[in-house]
C-alpha cells in the first residue's frame, strides 16, 4: 500500500539543495534549467522518470512539488515516502545507525538505564574515531583535540528507529558543490567529519579483524598494528564497554555515506561486532594503554636509586612512584645539573616530582624527555 | 439524494467533464496529495510506473448555472483567494481556470442512450496568471471569454504550449 505525506509544513522542510544533491547524488541528471524549477531525469531499466525541482521554497506550489517528487521516488525505489523522506532531509549528513540486540529489549524498547550507557559508549565511540581522524594514536589523553571536540559538538541524534534498538546519529557534512568522479578526492582535502566517519568505520572494521587474529593466535600484536587503521585503546574500550554494560548481544554499526560528497576510496559501511568479542577488545585496550606514552605525565616520589657511567656527567635517577594506582619505579635520564639536584633530594630524602612522557621499558618504567625537575621541601 | 447537495453534484460533475476531456486527449488526471482548496486537479503526462512527466497543468473548477454574459465574456464572482491562488506567477506548474456550465436543470445535465453521453453544456478555460490584486475584501468578478472552450484539442494545445517553455 502507498502511503503519502499530505502536511505541507512537513513538506516544506525540504529544501532545494537537499533535493538536488540527493537526486545527484543517486545518478538522476540535471535536464532542462527553468525559472522556478528544474527538470531532472533518470533511466532505468530503459525507462526514463522525470522529477521537477523547485528552485525557491517560497513557490506557491513549493508543498505539492515536493509530494509530487516523493510519489516520484517512492515508485523509481521500491520504498516509502517516509523512508525516503527521511533520506532526503538527512542529505547532507553521514547518518551513523548503531543498531544493537538486547536480551531484556521488547518491542522495540530497551530498559532505560541501558538506553543511556548506550548513548554515552556511543558518544565514546565517536570520540575515539574522531581524535585517530586527528592523529593515529594508540592511546588518547583525557584532554582531546578541539577538532574532535566540535567534530562531537555538531553530531546530532535523531529519533531512533524500530528494529531491533537504533540509535541514528546525524553528522553535517559540507556538501561537494561540483559535480566530481567518486574516488577522486584525497583524503586530506575531506572535510573534518567526513574523515572521522571513514576512521570510524575502517577502524571498526580493522578492530574485529584484529580481534579474530588475536583470538586465533593469542597475541595483542594485530591490535598494535591496527592503531594505523584509527584503532585504540580508547575505540576497544568504548566498544568493549558498550557490549558490557549495556546489556547488549551484539552491536552493529552502519553508514550511509552523505550522497551530496562521493567517498575518495571504498570503506565498509556495515561493521558487526559479537558479544564475545568484549573481553578481547578489554584486554587490547589494556594492552595499547601500557605499550603507549602517556604525554605530560607528572611522576612524584622519591628517588630510590642512582647510576652514572665513568667519565659521565649526566645521569639516570629511579624515582618511586604512583602509576595508575600502583607504586612503579621509573627511570628518569636527568642532564648533570638536574643529576646533581637528584642526588641532593635523595641524601636529604626529599620527594621530588619531574614531568615527561611515560613509557613501557622492559619489565619497568621509562619518564622520556624529563621537565620541570622540582625538589619538594616541607616549608 | 441524502447528503449530495446540489453544490456537490455540481463539483462533481465539472471533475467527470474535465477527466472525460483529458482522457480523450491522453493526459492522467489526479488531485492534488496535499490539502489545497485553490487546486482541484492535476493534469500531467503519465510516466514509468505512473509517475509524473512534463508537461504538467493544475486547475481550479468552478461550476454554474447561471452565467453571466458581459462585454468580456462569462461574467462570475470569484473568492479572494481562489483569485489570489490563481494569479501568482510564482508557481513551478502553471495553473489555469476552468468553468464549467450546466443547465438550470439537474435532469438536463447528462443525456445518454446506447448511442451517445453527452454531458451539457460547456467548460470554459482561462489564465489569471500575473493578474493585479484586488482590492475587494470577498470575491473578484471576472470573465471568461467564450470563446475559449475547454476541449480535448485546447487542451492539447494548453499542454503543447508549456511543453515549449511557455504559459497558457
Amino acid at each position: 500500500m502507498r502511503i503519502h505525506l499530505r502536511d505541507p509544513e512537513t513538506l516544506k522542510q525540504v529544501k532545494p539543495l537537499q533535493l538536488v544533491s540527493y537526486l545527484r547524488g543517486r545518478g538522476w541528471k540535471q535536464e532542462i534549467q527553468g525559472e522556478a524549477a528544474e527538470t531532472w531525469t533518470l533511466v532505468q531499466e530503459g525507462e526514463t522518470f522525470e522529477a521537477l525541482v523547485p528552485l525557491d521554497p517560497d513557490l506557491r506550489d513549493y508543498a505539492n512539488r515536493i509530494a509530487d517528487l516523493l510519489g516520484t521516488l517512492q515508485a523509481v525505489e521500491g520504498r516509502s515516502e517516509s523512508q525516503v523522506l527521511s533520506d532526503l532531509l538527512s542529505s547532507q549528513h553521514d547518518v551513523i545507525r548503531l543498531r544493537s540486540v538486547h536480551e531484556r529489549g521488547s518491542n522495540g524498547a530497551v530498559p532505560l538505564k541501558f538506553g543511556s550507557i548506550l548513548i554515552q559508549r556511543t558518544t565514546d565511540l565517536l570520540l575515539a574515531a574522531a581524535c585517530a581522524a586527528v592523529e593515529k594514536r594508540a592511546v588518547f589523553p583525557t584532554r582531546k583535540p578541539t577538532a574532535a571536540l566540535d567534530f562531537l559538538d555538531r553530531l546530532l541524534l535523531e529519533q531512533t528507529e524500530r528494529g531491533s534498538y537504533v540509535l541514528k546519529i546525524l553528522s553535517p557534512v559540507e556538501p561537494l558543490l561540483q559535480q566530481m568522479l567518486p574516488f577522486e578526492e584525497p583524503d586530506a582535502e575531506q572535510p573534518f567529519a567526513r574523515r572521522a566517519s571513514m576512521v570510524l568505520m575502517q577502524a571498526l572494521h580493522a578492530t574485529r579483524t584484529a580481534a579474530a587474529k588475536a583470538m586465533g593466535s593469542g597475541l595483542m600484536q594485530p591490535f598494535e598494528e591496527a592503531v594505523q587503521m584509527g584503532v585504540s585503546a580508547n575505540l576497544c574500550e568504548a566498544v568493549a564497554a558498550l557490549q558490557q554494560e549495556s546489556g547488549t548481544n551484539s552491536v552493529e554499526v552502519r553508514m550511509t555515506w552523505s550522497p551530496t560528497r562521493p567517498l575518495p576510496r571504498p570503506i565498509p559501511d556495515r561493521v558487526t561486532l559479537s558479544p564475545d568479542l568484549a573481553p578481547v577488545l578489554q584486554e587490547a585496550g589494556r594492552m595499547l594503554r601500557e605499550k603507549s606514552p602517556v604525554d605530560d605525565f607528572l611522576l612524584t616520589g622519591y628517588v630510590v636509586q642512582l647510576r652514572r657511567e665513568e667519565q659521565q656527567k649526566e645521569g639516570t635517577a629511579t624515582i618511586s612512584g604512583l602509576v595508575d594506582g600502583n607504586v612503579r619505579k621509573v627511570a628518569v635520564e636527568l642532564d648533570p645539573e638536574t643529576y646533581q639536584a637528584a642526588v641532593d633530594a635523595h641524601q636529604q630524602q626529599l620527594p621530588v616530582s619531574c614531568e615527561g612522557e611515560l613509557m613501557r621499558a622492559g619489565r619497568g618504567f621509562q619518564l622520556a624527555h624529563p621537565r620541570k625537575f622540582v625538589v619538594l621541601r616541607e616549608d | 439524494m441524502l447528503g449530495m447537495t446540489l453544490e456537490n453534484q455540481m463539483e462533481q460533475f465539472s471533475h467527470a467533464y474535465v477527466r472525460a476531456v483529458a482522457s480523450v486527449a491522453g493526459f492522467s488526471v489526479s488531485r492534488p496529495e496535499v490539502d489545497d482548496d485553490s487546486i482541484d486537479l492535476a493534469i500531467y503526462c503519465r510516466g514509468p510506473r505512473g509517475t509524473v512527466r512534463s508537461p504538467r497543468l493544475e486547475l481550479q473548477l468552478k461550476c454554474t448555472s447561471r452565467p453571466l454574459l458581459s462585454a468580456g465574456g462569462l461574467s462570475f464572482d470569484l473568492k479572494i483567494k481562489n483569485y489570489d491562488d490563481l494569479r501568482w506567477s510564482d508557481v513551478a506548474v502553471p495553473r489555469i481556470l476552468v468553468l464549467v456550465v450546466v443547465p438550470d436543470q439537474l435532469t438536463e445535465w447528462l443525456e445518454q442512450d446506447q448511442e451517445k453521453l453527452v454531458l451539457r453544456r460547456c467548460g470554459y478555460w482561462m489564465s489569471l496568471r500575473g493578474r493585479k490584486p484586488s482590492g475587494n475584501q470577498s470575491t473578484v468578478r471576472v470573465a471568461c471569454p467564450t470563446d475559449q472552450f475547454f476541449s480535448v484539442q485546447a487542451l492539447h494545445g494548453i499542454m503543447n504550449t508549456i511543453g515549449g517553455g511557455g504559459f497558457p
